[in-house]
């Protein structure tokens, strides 16, 4: 629902003021419940990453490598064809195609593929023969693996399949044996016939030369001897068929390794796989699992830990312990091929120890070592973040950001490789793991080296770099999916979703942008003072070297963006007339795609003393800048006017300005505010107490310099009036009554106050 | 789908419409009755009768049972091949005496009718292929198929072409019924051969001050009213409770009650830590298990409140008397929910034969 609808002029008070916090809390910066989500701490983004998602996946699904023995099926499909025909061509026929578009061949789908046409010739007909019943076997069993299906014996997809067992049963050829004895094999399974899968088995199939195809076929056997009892014959062929996933779930390795040296069990098992498979995609999923665990720990769980909350911290010491051993054996070992992963994971747990000294080494022997491709780019990650913790702000060090970068932009974009329409999918692109890529320059960036420079006294270039991480991902993946939100619409309930261009969500969307006003880079420039977000915002508009070029391109430059913020800021610092230049230039139409616009603020008068929606401006376009303009002119004034009356009225206006924009017209000088109440009262007479306001800012520092500023002004004011009539005025907007009778009480304000109170009183809260 | 599939599935179809006769005379396991017959509703996960549910279907001579096949839900699992699926697909331990029409029946869930947009066709034909693949392995033979959906005027029209298409499939002796709650009078008739009125579950269960949900005179006539009965363009038979239950209430943090959850038993009286707070209304003074030992635990604990439901048979025949009047001339049959032994024994042989009786 969209709050500001909320807001009726019938509406009391107190709603308001629930109403105005609402906003203010879900609004301006602080998202809903539903994402998108607060930055997390770039620090803390887990970058450890020694498999893919999909192998991972593949895992979780089925405890196989399906991948692994796709490509090596693959490779003796290209055996027995043609080393001429592409791999890719092969398992697009073997693995993409129906049964259907065999049908059509040497026309249809797979016209072009080369596979295709090598099974259309006459003489491969007994090749082209299995796949049909290959495949076929495959659909059925997919189909009757769909939820709707309602299988009864006798039915259609049964007779089928036993049709198609007599077949393979029936095959007498020595091409393609095994093949047909796999799926022989695998109907037999299914069938829960155990029996004739030992018996092919020890009749025939134990003989057979070894490749994937046996391989798979020695996997089921496994299956129906474990299911007929006999655990040892089953690991034994698990084993030769590499079947893990079947080994883990039996736990063969408990009483195998009688002499390990470890006393964990996830050790324990890391060392069964590795002396057997060495080079299995499993361990670097165990691995990746282990680190990244450990991460968690370190970025999550440790300050619970500082606060009492066992989490079981000497086990755990205990297994990052052995796991590191047992990676030192590992890399020790002659029969391993993946070193390089097992420094890797050595040098980011170091890194998570905090010990950068051996961290370092281990990566320098990770870039070194043998290893996957995959991993490679993963040291590389690794190494821009080891960089970054060395780097300073020398001209060396600066000079060889350019290269990293660039590096990083290459993988990034890499990342983000698909075409504008696919390429929406991520809801929320705000501090989320949309990419690795993304994930490491937020991480090194964000987390490292901009606080690094920041420090420095290099926030223009630490401003710089925050934008690239922040926002690069907006033009790689420049598709956003957002809401409507039906309730709005009284013809139409519903709510929707809608995808558009990222560009038009930040300048035509009517809700909130959820992203410009709460990335890093907002946060960063929003904590420097204004001279140094003035000084970002020349360079971005006049870059001088190559680097600043690369980021500009690369970076969210919209000028009314960084201008208004630059504005802000300095009305924050009551620098009014720095401020209304920076405003001076944000263009007329940006105030409207500001949240603050769209939750209904820019219409409270800021120069008045009972700030209160009765007294809405008609006008609140460029309202900042307006207001900037008019503390310049009344600071002009105070400076300058020798007539004291006007001079004080100067000050009075001057100071409620002040204190208005650090008050109930906060969004003068922040894009977020709270406002908080020492007692219920004073929240139902939050229009009335505007001094409670300053509880609320009792942790802005620029407030509290502007109410020691507004209190000296208005002292200075009221003593410095020379006619009576408008110090009695003044004193009645305040409504200080008692001094205004006491005081002036031959003046038309004194008669004013005489006529409406019975007793009258000051409002000792509303003084200021 | 695979397309040699769906052309064998289509083979099978032309066979089967072309043997439809023959299969009529041939399968003689269950067999139609004309109009003016007695009905009821299965709706148990399993198909298993006693004795006491044989007695009960030839004592009052039920022709026609509505038997729920299975649910069609919404899935929420990524993972899952299909976001609409068939659940609690009943199993048949058991057969209706021969001389019994089954209907198969399916109740389609709000969430599933509201995903079906514009695939209504595709899964017309999912929900019959299924309907007659159980009706083959059991060997029934099927002449009306009802669709149960609580639809609303936001997914009407998803619900009316899955209707349609479902008609499309049917042959020409197959008629297709469905469900119309209450609420649905006053909205266009699906485009069904005939409609089965729901005259139960009327109230709000969610609510702890309802008199009733299952059925109130109270609830029931508003929806009787203006002619909307007698103006319904679409034949209508109607479906009255036989059963009971008891919704169990917590109170929440808030001080009002919420719904906790539905309970079978209904009847309170040898527990001491239930006390009477109404006519129909139990209060918890202190924690009990309502479990009978071999079960898991049923919990209700102190300040609990149970509100016992069962339609009287009084208050019903009071509503079909209002029924039947409003839908005058209308020929129409009367229907049981629910074929339960454990229900039966509330209503009076005689009270049920009121029930069923015509006009």
């Amino acid at each position: 629902m969209k709050l500001n609808s909320l807001i009726t002029p019938t509406m009391q008070y107190l709603k308001f003021i629930l109403v105005l916090s609402a906003l203010v809390i879900l609004g301006a910066l602080r998202l809903t419940a539903c994402g998108p989500y607060y930055p997390d701490r770039p620090e803390h983004i887990k970058m450890f990453r020694a498999c893919t998602p999909e192998l991972e996946q593949q895992w979780r699904d089925g405890c196989r490598f399906q991948d692994y023995e796709k490509d090596q099926n693959c490779l003796l499909w290209q055996k027995i064809s043609s080393e001429a025909i592409p791999l890719d061509d092969i398992k697009e026929m073997i693995y993409s195609s129906r049964l259907s578009d065999f049908d059509n061949l040497p026309g249809g789908n797979f016209a072009a593929n080369k596979f295709a046409q090598w099974l259309s010739r006459p003489e491969n007909i007994e090749d082209l023969q299995y796949i049909r019943i290959a495949k076929e076997i495959e659909e059925i069993r997919e189909y009757m693996n769909n939820p709707w299906y309602y299988g009864y014996c006798g039915d259609d997809e049964h007779s089928r399949l036993d049709g198609l067992l007599e077949k393979c049963e029936s095959y007498t050829g020595k091409r393609h044996a095994a093949r047909y004895a796999l799926q022989t094999i695998r109907l037999y399974f299914a069938k829960g016939d155990f029996g004739s899968c030992l018996k092919l088995w020890e009749d025939s199939l134990s003989r057979m030369p070894r490749d994937i195809v046996t391989d798979m076929i020695a996997s089921y056997v496994g299956g129906a001897y474990s299911r007929c009892g006999n655990r040892d014959k089953a690991i034994e062929l698990f084993t030769q068929s590499g079947d893990i996933g079947s080994l883990i779930s039996m736990k063969a390795w408990n009483d195998a390794e009688e002499k390990t040296e470890y006393t964990d069990r996830r050790v324990r098992q890391l060392e069964y796989i590795f002396n057997r498979f060495p080079d299995s995609p499993l361990l670097s999923i165990r691995l990746q699992e282990y680190v990244r665990k450990r991460e968690d720990y370190v970025y999550v769980y440790e300050d619970w830990e500082d606060r009492g909350l066992s989490l079981g911290h000497d086990d755990e010491r205990r297994f990052y312990d052995e796991l590191k051993r047992f990676a030192r054996k590992a890399i020790a070992s002659a029969g391993c091929h993946r070193k390089g992963m097992w420094h890797y994971g050595l040098a980011y747990l170091y890194y998570l120890d905090g010990n950068i000294g051996l961290a370092s080494a281990h990566l320098n022997q990770a870039e070194r070592s043998e290893t996957t491709p995959f991993i490679k780019e993963s040291v590389r990650a690794f190494r821009l973040l080891v960089d970054a913790i060395h780097a300073d702000n020398s001209s060396a060090c600066i000079n060889a950001l350019k290269g990293d970068l660039q590096c990083l932009d290459e993988h990034m974009v890499d990342d983000f490789n698909l075409s504008p329409e696919q390429n929406w999918h991520y809801k929320n692109k705000m501090n989320w793991p949309t990419s690795y890529w993304q994930d490491v320059a937020r991480k090194v960036l964000l987390g490292v080296l901009c606080p690094k420079l920041m420090s420095a006294g290099n926030s223009t270039l630490a401003l710089q770099l925050a934008n690239y991480a922040s926002n690069r991902v907006y033009q790689l993946s420049p598709m956003f999916e957002t809401y409507h939100y039906g309730s709005d619409d009284p013809d139409d309930n519903e709510s929707y979703t809608v995808v558009i261009p990222f560009d038009e969500y930040r300048k035509k969307w009517p809700s909130l942008n959820y992203f410009d006003y709460s990335n890093q880079f907002f946060g960063m420039i929003y904590s420097c003072g204004a001279d140094d977000a003035a000084c970002y915002a020349q360079r971005i508009t006049h870059p001088k070297s190559e680097l600043d070029k690369f980021l500009n391109e690369r970076s969210y430059l919209d000028t009314d963006y960084i201008y208004d913020i630059v504005g802000t800021l300095y009305m924050r610092e009551t620098n009014y007339k720095e401020a209304s230049a920076w405003l001076a230039k944000v263009s007329e139409d940006y105030q409207s795609r500001t949240n603050i616009a769209k939750e209904g603020y820019f219409r409270l008068d800021p120069f008045r003393y009972q700030v209160d929606k009765e007294h809405l401006i008609s006008d609140s376009g460029d309202y900042k800048l307006r207001f900037a303009q008019e503390m310049e002119r009344l600071a002009g004034m105070i400076q300058s006017d020798t007539e004291p009356n006007r001079k004080a009225e100067a000050k009075i206006r001057y100071a409620l300005g002040l204190r208005n924009s650090f008050g109930k017209c906060w969004y003068l000088t922040d894009y977020r505010h709270s406002f908080v109440y020492e007692s219920s009262d004073d929240g139902r007479r939050w229009n009335r107490y505007t001094s409670a306001d300053r509880e609320s800012f009792k942790y802005n520092s620029f407030a509290q310099e502007a109410y020691r500023q507004v209190d000296r002004l208005m002292q200075e004011a009221l003593a410095e009036f020379t006619d009576s009539e408008k110090a009695a005025q003044a004193q009645l907007e305040m409504m200080n009554f008692s001094s205004v009778i006491e005081k002036y009480p031959g003046t038309k304000a004194a008669e004013y106050v005489r006529s409406r109170c019975d007793s009258y009183h000051d409002y000792s809260l509303q003084k200021r | 789908m695979n397309p040699k599939l769906l052309d064998n599935a289509l083979l099978l179809r032309l066979i089967a419409v072309a043997l439809f006769p023959l299969a009529l005379m041939s399968c003689d396991r269950y067999s139609a009755h004309g109009s003016g017959e007695n009905s009821i509703y299965y709706w148990r996960t399993t198909l298993k009768l006693s004795d006491e549910e044989r007695n009960f279907l030839k004592k009052h001579d039920v022709r026609k049972v509505y038997v729920r096949f299975f649910d069609v839900d919404r899935c929420y699992d990524a993972k899952s091949v299909e976001t609409i699926v068939p659940e609690a697909t009943i199993a048949f331990n058991d057969t209706f005496p021969k001389e019994i029409e089954l209907v198969p029946t399916v109740y389609i869930t709000y969430d599933a009718i509201s995903a079906m947009r514009f695939k209504e066709t595709e899964y017309a034909e999912k929900i019959l292929r299924r309907v007659e693949a159980i009706c083959r392995s059991k060997g029934i033979c099927f002449r009306e198929l009802q669709l149960d959906c609580d639809w609303t005027k936001r997914n009407r029209d998803y619900f009316f072409r899955l209707c349609e298409a479902m008609k499309e499939r049917l042959d020409s002796s197959q008629s297709l019924s469905c469900t119309i709650r209450l609420h649905q009078l006053v909205q266009t008739p699906p485009p069904v051969d005939k409609g089965v009125l729901m005259v139960y579950n009327t109230g709000n269960l969610m609510d702890v001050t309802e008199e009733n949900s299952i059925f109130s005179y109270r609830n029931i006539e508003p929806y009787l009213r203006d002619g909307r009965l007698s103006a319904y363009s679409l034949p209508l038979d109607v479906a009255y409770p036989a059963y009971g239950w008891s919704l169990v209430y917590n109170k929440g943090g808030d001080g009002k009650y919420h719904f906790n959850r539905i309970t079978k038993r209904t009847d309170f009286s040898s527990y001491a830590a239930l006390k009477k707070t109404g006519h129909n209304m139990y209060e918890a003074i202190s924690d009990i298990d309502l479990s009978d030992g071999n079960q898991s635990p049923d919990y209700i604990f102190e300040g609990y409140r149970i509100r016992v439901e069962r339609p009287e048979s009084k208050e019903i025949l009071k509503v079909k008397e209002l029924i039947d009047r409003k839908l005058g001339n209308r020929q129409h049959n009367n229907i049981l929910y629910h074929l339960d032994e454990t229900q039966f024994s509330h209503y009076s042989d005689n009270a049920i034969s009121e029930i069923y009786s015509r006009p």
